[in-house]
């Protein structure tokens, strides 16, 4: 009685414990079959076990055609099931049917075939009333529900039907071979955008580039599955920036919406091989072919030497950088920055000056280039020179070098800046100045190639600061370029684009 | 005596035998919607009319027929998918053991005659378990979701008064609410939050313990329920009885709640 006492409590707190635990369920009455329609259901299975094979070509409300469905009953409730729907079109065997129903025999199929499948997909139904139909020797079965009153037959297999469900399972077995292949075209897609993603290049232009269209690659986010590109329509339109969405799929990038205007449209964007520009770094990819871009033909994507559309004054779309700059431009400017590439040969060139005789190597303006002035006699002068000589006496005295150099435009904003017409004008305060023309053309040969430069706009707002500066950036490679600053604010605040 | 018996016999003068004339069933329809009666009379023991007789509506009220071609349509995508399978399928027969023995359509709904005191219009009516009016045919439009949700939360409001005459009322349901009715048409004077208030599911039930009864239904198969939870935790009179409607049911064999979500996705996929 003691032993109760300690353990009651105990047994009390465990029981409801495990009461709570439990889920509530509904139960609903179990499934009825009366004594008559069992006698009805016995006769019918002995019918459908006697004979090897049946079919039904039953039509789901919802479903566009009827499917075929082979029926093999076997003893027990037993049936194996062909039919000529997807994920059933295999021999599905001993499923379980059953018979129900008060007043007219109802047969049951199980939930795992297909005809619980058509009913969840569908609005078919996995409950039928079936009848037999003696003069015919087949079944007629109507959904049970009483939804419709449509009636399928459940006839002996023949070799009509037997044909015609072969046909539905041949077209579901071709349909998986296309949707393994299209899978396996997509994963190439998908390993194709991956690897472009994965480009690393310095290049200076990242651009999308076929045919009929030209754009600026802004972002390629594979996070957020959005492309945004700046392209022109025309080289004489405004810039247009547009973000589309992209989904991969066995053709490709599959933009949404597409890019159309004018007769262009791109909608799919097909990606061939990568491809490998950059002489450097042979192994290195720098872009990835187009194969196609909706109809606007083939083309590369990626990182490029050249700018995917002329930049153009946005008060006068007609007149490009590099027209304003070898036909206008009033004022000189200076050289600022070099790209990574032309680093390496400004510095190698600033040795050669800093070399020569009576060349103070710790002067300020070594390297300086006064491009084009359209109004002074300084005109197409590249100048090289030092603010001071060599020694350190009191007097202000400096070495500067004059090189005429021919600059013409060649059209579609890029421009000749290679030909070194004379050494002129050099002018030394110390000593006699040496003849460097030889040199020069070398370096400039280097910095602004015969092929010429393609003039770039660059926005100071990058880096906090206002206006714009202008580059020069080779179009044999783009890692070699020159930044210039506008002499006064009239120009660096003018917009090309 | 044996005379007598003889004299007796002879004297019995034997009948014609009765004719035999075999029996001839009604002839199978021809036209689509005579025979879709027919099929709906011959698998439920229902019968459904759309003939107009004027003895189906009382003498102060009227009602139009219905459009002829708008019958078959109703009977197709109205009373088979929206009030035949919703039960069919949860629980085999339970229409053929059910559903009212006649069904009379109506083109617009039983306007009772101005003036009286019954003054409205009626959706549905229910004559006892043999018997329901269904009225607005003439507006059938599978597109119009609203007229589709009020025909059917209309039959199955009436067919619960059916179920309520079959089976009567869940026991202890008409004292929930006692001496909280408000008797006759007295009804409209109540608001939504009172009639809640006082455990109906909505003002028209105040009526009576009948209609009490079958608001309680058309708002269940009208109502998902996760707002049904919500709105019965309001107070314990709406959840008590909320209990005893959804327990009627299952006792039957019809879960109300899936009942409500077939309804809903028969609507959505109309």
């Amino acid at each position: 009685m003691r032993r109760m006492n300690l353990y009651f409590p105990v047994l009390v707190a465990l029981l409801a414990l495990l009461t709570g635990c439990n889920k509530e369920t509904t139960l609903l009455p179990p499934r009825e079959i009366s004594e008559e329609v069992q006698v009805i259901a016995d006769r019918y299975n002995e019918i459908l076990t006697s004979t090897d094979k049946w079919v039904l070509a039953y039509k789901p409300e919802n479903y566009e055609d009827s499917v075929y469905i082979q029926l093999q009953f076997a003893e027990e409730g037993k049936v194996d099931v062909l039919s000529g729907y997807r994920d059933f079109h295999t021999l599905q065997s001993a499923t379980v049917y059953t018979f129900e129903g008060k007043y007219i025999p109802i047969i049951t199929f199980a939930d795992n075939t297909v005809f619980g499948t058509l009913a969840d997909l569908y609005n078919g139904s996995a409950k039928f009333k079936i009848n037999y139909i003696e003069e015919g020797e087949y079944f007629e079965f109507v959904r049970s529900d009483g939804y419709d009153d449509d009636a399928f037959r459940l006839i002996k297999m023949n070799a009509s039907y037997e044909e015609k469900l072969t046909n539905q399972i041949d077209a579901i077995l071709a349909q998986i071979a296309y949707e393994e292949e299209q899978a396996r075209l997509s994963a190439e897609v998908r390993q194709k955008v991956k690897d472009f993603v994965e480009i690393e290049s310095d290049f200076y232009f990242y651009n999308l580039t076929v045919d009929d269209f030209s754009a600026a690659i802004n972002s390629f986010d594979t996070t957020a599955r959005t492309i945004s590109l700046t392209y022109k329509e025309t080289s004489t339109s405004a810039p247009t920036d547009v973000t589309v969405g992209y989904t991969l799929t066995a053709e490709g990038i599959v933009l949404n919406p597409a890019i159309a205007y004018g007769a262009v449209s791109i909608d799919v964007i097909a990606l061939g091989d990568l491809q490998y520009e950059d002489p450097d770094s042979p192994t290195a990819a720098t872009s990835i072919e187009i194969v196609s871009a909706g109809n606007a033909g083939a083309g590369v994507m990626g990182y490029a030497h050249t700018a995917p559309y002329p930049y153009t004054r946005a008060t006068d779309r007609s007149q490009t950088l590099a027209d304003y700059f070898v036909n206008e431009y009033p004022s000189s400017v200076e050289s600022r920055r070099f790209g990574s590439k032309a680093t390496v040969y400004m510095e190698d060139f600033r040795g050669y000056i800093r070399s020569l005789p009576n060349f103070n190597p710790s002067g300020r303006h070594v390297y300086i280039i006064y491009a084009p002035n359209y109004t002074s006699s300084l005109r197409n002068l590249f100048w090289v020179g030092s603010s001071r000589r060599v020694d350190s006496d009191a007097a202000y005295g400096s070495m500067g070098f004059n090189l005429r150099v021919n600059i013409q435009g060649l059209g579609g904003n890029r421009m000749d800046m290679n030909e070194i017409i004379q050494q002129t004008n050099s002018t030394s305060t110390y000593g006699p100045v040496p003849d460097i023309s030889e040199r020069t053309q070398e370096y400039l040969d280097q910095i602004t190639p015969a092929a010429g430069v393609t003039l770039v706009p660059y926005n100071m707002a990058n880096e906090g600061s206002s206006g714009y500066r202008l580059r020069l950036v080779s179009t044999v490679d783009s890692r070699v370029w020159v930044e210039f600053s506008w002499s006064s604010s009239t120009y660096y605040n003018m917009v090309f684009n | 005596m044996l005379l007598l018996t003889v004299v007796s016999l002879a004297s019995c003068e034997k009948e014609d035998a009765i004719p035999y004339e075999p029996y001839e069933g009604t002839e199978i329809p021809t036209n689509p919607t005579d025979l879709s009666i027919y099929n709906i009379q011959q698998e439920y023991q229902s019968k459904i009319i759309y003939r107009y007789d004027r003895r189906y509506i009382t003498a102060d009220a009227f009602a139009a027929p219905p459009d002829y071609d708008k019958v078959l349509p109703y009977i197709e995508n109205v009373i088979r998918k929206l009030f035949i399978a919703p039960y069919d399928r949860q629980k085999n027969d339970f229409m053929r053991e059910h559903m009212p023995i006649e069904m009379i359509m109506f083109g617009t709904s039983m306007n009772y005659v101005e003036g009286d005191e019954r003054n409205f219009s009626a959706s549905g009516v229910a004559y006892g378990l043999s018997r329901i009016i269904i009225t607005g045919v003439n507006n059938y439009d599978l597109n119009n979701a609203s007229w589709l949700r009020g025909q059917y939360a209309t039959l199955h409001h009436e067919f619960s008064h059916v179920l309520d005459k079959i089976y009567g009322r869940p026991i202890g349901f008409d004292e929930v609410s006692k001496g909280k009715y408000a008797g006759g048409t007295a009804y409209n004077s109540f608001t939504q939050a009172e009639a809640r208030s006082r455990g109906f599911w909505r003002n028209y039930g105040m009526t009576n313990e009948s209609e009490d009864f079958a608001t309680w239904v058309d708002g269940l198969v009208t109502t998902p329920k996760d707002e049904v939870m919500t709105i019965i935790s309001a107070n314990e009179l709406l959840r008590q009885k909320y209990q005893l409607v959804y327990n009627f049911y299952l006792q039957k064999g019809i879960d109300i709640h899936e009942l409500q979500e077939y309804l809903q996705t028969i609507l959505d996929n109309l």
